[in-house]
C-alpha cells in the first residue's frame, strides 16, 4: 500500500496540520516552516548542546540564591518584611490555601529547577556520545514541563507588586532579585538554544541497547 | 496536499518521529524512538477538551464572584473580588497595573474559553472558517494561557510582604483556589485539543506528492 515516493527518501510531517513533507537540506540558522499552516518545523541552532549545557549550569548556580535571598523587602509601620520565592508559598500554605500554594511552588520553583536539571541529565551524556532509556524519559519530561515553568510570568508579578506597593511603603529590591533575573534569563535561554529535533535525532543515533 | 494519515503514517506527538500508523485494533502502540503512545490524532480529543473547557467555565463563576483577596488595614477588613480589585486600582490612579491585571485575570481566561469553544464547534460542525486563522488562534490560546497565573503570583508576593497581623494584612480569598483551577484546566484543555483536526476537513486529495518545505 505504500506509495512509491515514500520509499525514495525520508519524509516528515507537520506537527500541527499533519501535512506530509519532504525534508529540506539543513542550512545554518535556517528556520523551516510548514508551507500550509506556518508551523515552525525546524530551526537549525548551531552549538545547541554546548550552549544549552552552559546555560543550564548557570541556571543551577543562580537557583539557590534566587530562592533563598530576599527578592525585595518592605518597611511598614517600622517593621521590615522580606519576600523570598518561598515566603509567599509558606504563608499561603499556613493560611490553608494548600492548592494555590502548591501551584505557585510548582510553577515558580520546582518545574523551572526540574527543567534545568533534566536538560543537564540529557545533554551531558549525549555530548559524550551516550544515550539511554533514562535520558529519553528525562527528555520527555523536560518537553512536557515546558509550558509549566513560569518564571517570566513571576517576573511581571514582581513588577506589579512593586508598583502596587510603591506609594504606601518603602520597597527595596534585594540581591535575590538579581539572582532571580539571572535564573529567569537562563530558563528562557534554555528553550531558545535547545534544538529538540537534533537532540531527538542524537538520542536515537547513539542508542545501542 | 496529502496528510501523513492518508499515507498510513503518523507523527509521534512527543518526539515528532514519523512512524507507521498503528493498526486500529492495536491500541497500545509505542513510538520506537521515545516510547510515547502513538496515535494519528489525540484520542478522544473533542470530548476531553469539551469536559475541561466546561469545567473551567463553571469554575470561572466562583472565581469572579468570591473574594480573591482580603486586605486588613488598621483592623478594618476589605474583601475584594477580581473586578472590584481592578476598580480599586483604577480609582487609586494605577491605570497601567489595572489594565495588566484585567488582561491577565479576566480578558485572557474569557478569550481562551471562547476561543477553545469556537475551535471545538468549528471542527464538530465543519464550519467553513479559514484553517490558517484557526491554527493561529490555537497557537495564541496555547501561548497565552500561562500568563493568567500572574494574579496568583502577585497574591503570593503581597502575602509575604504585607503581614502585620491586625495592623495590616493581606490574605488570599477562596476565589484564588477556583481561579487557580481555571488556569490549570484551560491549559490542559489547550493541550488536549488536536490542531490537526482543523485541517482534516480541508484535505483535497488531488495532489498526491508530498510538498517541498519552503525556506525562511
Ligand atoms: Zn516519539
Amino acid at each position: 500500500m505504500t506509495p512509491p515516493f515514500l520509499r525514495e527518501r525520508p519524509l516528515t510531517a507537520c506537527h500541527e496540520c499533519d501535512l506530509l513533507l519532504q525534508p529540506a537540506q539543513k542550512k545554518l540558522h535556517q528556520i523551516v516552516r510548514c508551507p500550509r499552516c506556518g508551523y515552525k518545523l525546524y530551526q537549525h541552532k548551531p552549538g545547541s548542546t554546548h550552549n544549552t549545557i552552559a546555560l543550564a549550569l548557570a541556571g543551577v548556580v543562580f537557583f539557590i540564591p534566587a530562592n533563598t535571598l530576599p527578592i525585595m523587602s518592605m518597611e511598614l509601620f517600622g517593621q521590615t518584611h522580606i519576600d523570598t520565592m518561598l515566603t509567599g508559598v509558606t504563608r499561603l500554605f499556613d493560611n490553608g490555601h494548600w492548592w494555590i500554594s502548591g501551584l505557585v511552588l510548582l510553577c515558580s520553583v520546582i518545574f523551572p529547577l526540574m527543567r534545568l536539571v533534566l536538560a543537564l541529565l540529557v545533554l551531558i551524556p549525549l555530548q559524550l556520545g551516550r544515550s539511554s532509556r533514562a535520558q529519553i524519559e528525562a527528555f520527555k519530561l523536560y518537553h512536557h514541563l515546558s509550558s509549566w515553568s513560569m518564571l517570566e510570568v513571576y517576573m511581571i508579578g514582581i513588577l506589579v507588586a512593586i508598583i502596587k506597593l510603591a506609594n504606601m511603603a518603602m520597597i527595596s529590591p534585594g540581591y535575590g532579585l538579581i539572582c532571580f533575573t539571572g535564573l529567569m534569563l537562563c530558563t528562557i535561554g534554555l528553550s531558545q538554544t535547545l534544538d529538540e529535533h537534533t537532540t531527538w535525532d542524537l538520542l536515537e543515533k547513539y542508542r545501542h541497547d | 496536499m496529502t496528510s501523513a494519515r492518508h499515507n498510513n503514517l503518523c507523527l509521534c506527538n512527543t518526539c515528532h518521529k514519523l512512524c507507521k500508523k498503528p493498526p486500529a485494533a492495536q491500541t497500545k502502540a509505542l513510538c520506537p524512538r521515545c516510547y510515547s503512545p502513538l496515535f494519528s490524532r489525540k484520542p478522544e480529543t473533542l470530548i476531553r477538551t469539551w469536559a475541561l473547557t466546561i469545567a473551567a467555565a463553571i469554575l470561572f463563576i466562583p472565581a469572579n464572584l468570591l473574594p480573591i483577596t482580603t486586605i486588613t488595614y488598621l483592623g478594618h477588613s476589605q474583601p475584594d473580588t477580581i473586578m472590584s480589585g481592578i476598580i480599586a486600582l483604577t480609582k487609586a490612579g494605577m491605570i497601567p497595573i489595572a489594565i495588566v491585571v484585567f488582561i491577565a485575570s479576566i480578558a485572557v481566561p474569557v478569550l481562551k474559553l471562547l476561543g477553545i469553544v469556537t475551535l471545538l464547534l468549528s471542527v464538530q460542525y465543519r464550519w467553513s472558517m479559514n484553517p490558517t486563522q484557526r491554527t493561529l488562534m490555537f497557537r495564541m490560546i496555547e501561548w497565552i494561557g500561562r500568563w493568567s497565573m500572574l494574579d496568583l503570583f502577585v497574591i503570593a508576593i503581597l502575602m509575604a510582604l504585607i503581614n502585620l497581623g491586625n495592623l495590616s494584612e493581606f490574605e488570599a480569598g477562596s476565589a484564588a483556589n477556583a481561579f487557580g483551577l481555571v488556569v490549570v484546566l484551560t491549559m490542559f484543555a489547550a493541550t488536549s485539543f488536536d490542531p490537526r483536526l482543523i485541517w482534516d476537513q480541508d484535505v483535497t486529495t488531488d495532489d498526491k506528492e508530498p510538498k517541498d518545505i519552503k525556506d525562511d
